[in-house]
């Protein structure tokens, strides 16, 4: 809310919006904040590409939403090694 | 006052373990202790400005739960809708039940959750407090 480190921080820093559901509320606060966005990821996305998974508890995960986590956790990692091999300035 | 339904308002915070406490002692009362008259406000939509969000927490009680002392569900809440009926902040109750990193934040273990349903029963009763009012 306005946080001025985290504000400096979203603005200095490269930033990746991982957003749950279509609302990407990560992504919007993100631009509101003129950050530097470089990538986003939707929940709602890995769960269409990967349909035999389905999650069901919400609090604490159950092994299919632990599979879910672990295969967006990569994709985010693969793009976090694709903007570093691109070079893409800080 | 007079109130059907109490939204209750978490941390989004990822920077300690007492944001992960935060969130799941709001699932725990959503879905478990209270899932019959309370509802949450997602604070990243809140944030953004979503009309429902502010309408619901401008018109029905909240519950502020934060993580940290920069409390920003609660200023936020305040900053757009009123003010909040209730504010929890789980580093100071920690704090007060002398318990010292209670958990990984990325996932709770044993002792994360027992810390995040004692703070649970403290949103209950702050719940159950503003009913009786």
């Amino acid at each position: 809310m306005g946080d001025k480190d985290a504000v400096r921080s979203v603005r200095s820093h490269r930033c990746i919006a991982v957003d749950g559901c279509p609302n990407e509320c990560s992504r919007k606060n993100l631009e509101l904040l003129d950050a530097k966005l470089v990538a986003n990821f939707r929940v709602v996305d890995i769960l269409r590409e990967n349909r035999a998974l389905k999650p069901s508890a919400v609090t604490f995960l159950d092994e299919d939403g632990r599979k879910l986590a672990r295969i967006l956790a990569e994709k985010i990692t693969s793009k976090i090694d694709e903007l570093n091999h691109k070079g893409v300035v800080s | 006052m007079s109130a059907s339904e109490i939204g209750v308002v978490s941390c989004s915070g990822e920077c300690c373990v007492e944001g992960t406490i935060s969130r799941i002692a709001t699932r725990l009362v959503l879905e478990k202790l209270r899932p019959n008259n309370t509802v949450t406000i997602c604070l990243p939509l809140f944030s953004i400005g979503e009309k429902g969000e502010r309408m619901f927490a401008k018109n029905f009680p909240t519950v502020a739960v934060d993580g940290c002392e920069k409390k920003c569900a609660k200023n936020a809440i305040e900053k757009y809708s009123g003010k909040t009926a209730r504010s929890l902040i789980v580093f100071d109750l920690l704090k007060k039940w002398k318990i010292e990193n209670p958990s990984p934040r990325r996932e709770l273990n044993e002792e994360g959750v027992e810390a995040a349903l004692k703070v649970a029963e403290e949103v209950v009763a702050a719940i159950d407090d503003i009913f009786t009012r």
